[in-house]
């Protein structure tokens, strides 16, 4: 059973902001009128950034068109919206609507809305919430019979906690560091590196063959998730252990081989142990290819990274090219310095996370 | 803030607490249940949440705040609030 995504809506911004008045000031990708009357207590930002991806007319078109089991799964890498707690001076304020702090409960009100109440699900796996859960959208479509499965991914890292122990741990770059070491964001370069923190969301839908209500876009080949065996429940094997598991997985449940893949879209951080590890893997498993990296360009957005980081190559190869990974300081025709044309062939998503987690989804997006 | 006012405010903050509901039903007298609006325990938690916020009231006396209808909103309202808005508009423009 082939599967498709029919429609899709992505929330991200390339605009760069100094949050100059935090515990730790670094810069970040984020809409700043999320938190709007945060004061209030009454606001989520989270949600609000959702609601730059949901709209009612949006869920009345998907619940007038439901057809067969439809299931709703939301991938927010956390059991609950990740800013319950934002108290700094510039990100004021706190939620008393903590019922819907609650990922689950949020999702269901969605989920009720567009009519995919056959299963209502949520995701809590770290950074690879939104291609893990693929494994799940293949398995309902295609062994239980649903026809429809939607997928929302949101997080929203611009909150105390994820700034103090992306700061603290210099995974993210802090304004400190960018200035000492006139250092920007990139990946996979010797001189420039890490990321900035973002916010994003998409919402996804994905249709079987033989139950589309919109023009196909682009297919699902397949998607797996593996973890490693490591000591240190926050870094990577340089030896690519998680993600050639994840990866090799995701070509042999697709039927495909590693000569397919064209195009890659890395997980891309920019750490040095990320470089490493994925670059190993990388090398290790495939022929010839392309890689990007959408982090630099639009932060990390955390379990919303995967799947919008997808959507973003979607768009790119529909327009013919792959961009170039930006702040890229040395000439490399694989890990991308320069923008090429978009090559034919397959293309491989791959996400990484806290915890020792992996996810490779492999798409044809010539659909 | 009259009647017609406060049932203004209230049914645009019931939709807000609704969120992507569509099948809200007005309420259009003061004596209206507000179960019969279409409104889940869920949202009538955020809608009591918005209105107790629009009059500022504690949210000590607030969590303790269980209206069957409008009225006994109104006049709950009205025993603990702590401010009065000029209108329903001026009073959704505060709401998140």
């Amino acid at each position: 059973m082939n599967i498709y995504i029919t429609n899709y809506r992505t929330a991200h911004t390339k605009d760069e902001c100094l949050l100059a008045d935090i515990d730790i000031p670094q810069k970040v990708h984020w809409f700043a009128d999320t938190y709007k009357n945060a004061a209030s207590e009454l606001v989520h930002p989270t949600h609000r950034l959702i609601d730059k991806v949901v709209d009612e007319q949006l869920l009345n078109s998907l619940k007038s068109t439901k057809q067969g089991k439809t299931a709703f799964i939301c991938a927010a890498g956390n059991a609950g919206f990740s800013c319950i707690n934002f108290s700094s001076s510039t990100l004021a304020g706190k939620y008393k609507l903590s019922p819907l702090n609650i990922v689950q409960i949020y999702a269901s009100k969605i989920a009720q809305a567009c009519g995919a109440t056959d299963l209502i699900t949520t995701d809590a796996t770290s950074c690879i919430s939104s291609i893990k859960v693929l494994g799940d959208v293949i398995n309902l479509i295609t062994f239980y019979g649903f026809s429809r499965v939607v997928v929302l991914s949101a997080d929203n890292p611009i909150t105390d906690p994820f700034l103090n122990f992306f700061g603290g741990t210099n995974a993210s770059l802090t304004y400190e560091v960018e200035n000492k070491q006139s250092l920007k964001p990139s990946a996979f370069d010797t001189i420039n590196s890490n990321f900035y923190l973002g916010q994003g969301a998409s919402f996804v839908v994905f249709e079987a063959e033989n139950a589309t209500t919109n023009t196909p876009l682009l297919q699902l080949i397949s998607a797996y998730s593996s973890s490693e065996e490591n000591t240190n429940a926050i870094s990577q094997r340089e030896d690519g252990q998680g993600y050639i598991k994840a990866i090799e997985g995701a070509l042999f449940y697709g039927s495909k081989k590693a000569e397919e893949i064209k195009t890659v879209k890395t997980h891309g951080t920019g750490t040095k142990v990320n470089n490493i590890a994925e670059k190993t893997a990388l090398d290790s498993v495939l022929k010839e290819f392309v890689a990007t990296s959408y982090k630099p360009s639009i932060g990390h957005t955390m379990s919303a990274s995967g799947l919008l980081e997808t959507l973003l190559m979607f768009e790119d190869i529909k327009s013919g090219t792959i961009p170039a990974i930006k702040n890229r300081t040395e000439d490399d025709t694989v890990f991308l310095s320069k923008s090429v044309s978009a090559p034919e062939g397959l293309c491989l998503s791959l996400t990484a996370g806290m915890g020792n987690t992996y996810s490779a989804a492999i798409f044809n997006m010539g659909v | 803030m009259n009647d017609q006012e406060f049932l203004k405010l209230l049914n645009a903050v019931a939709k807000k607490a609704k969120s992507f509901g569509n099948d809200y039903a007005e309420i259009t007298a003061m004596s209206d249940k507000l179960a019969d609006s279409g409104l889940d325990s869920l949202d009538m938690l955020l809608a009591n949440a918005y209105m107790c916020d629009a009059f500022k009231i504690d949210d000590e006396v607030a969590k303790a705040f269980h209206a069957i209808t409008a009225q006994e909103m109104y006049d709950f309202l009205m025993q603990h609030k702590q401010f009065t808005p000029e209108s329903a508009d001026a009073a959704l423009a505060e709401i998140a």
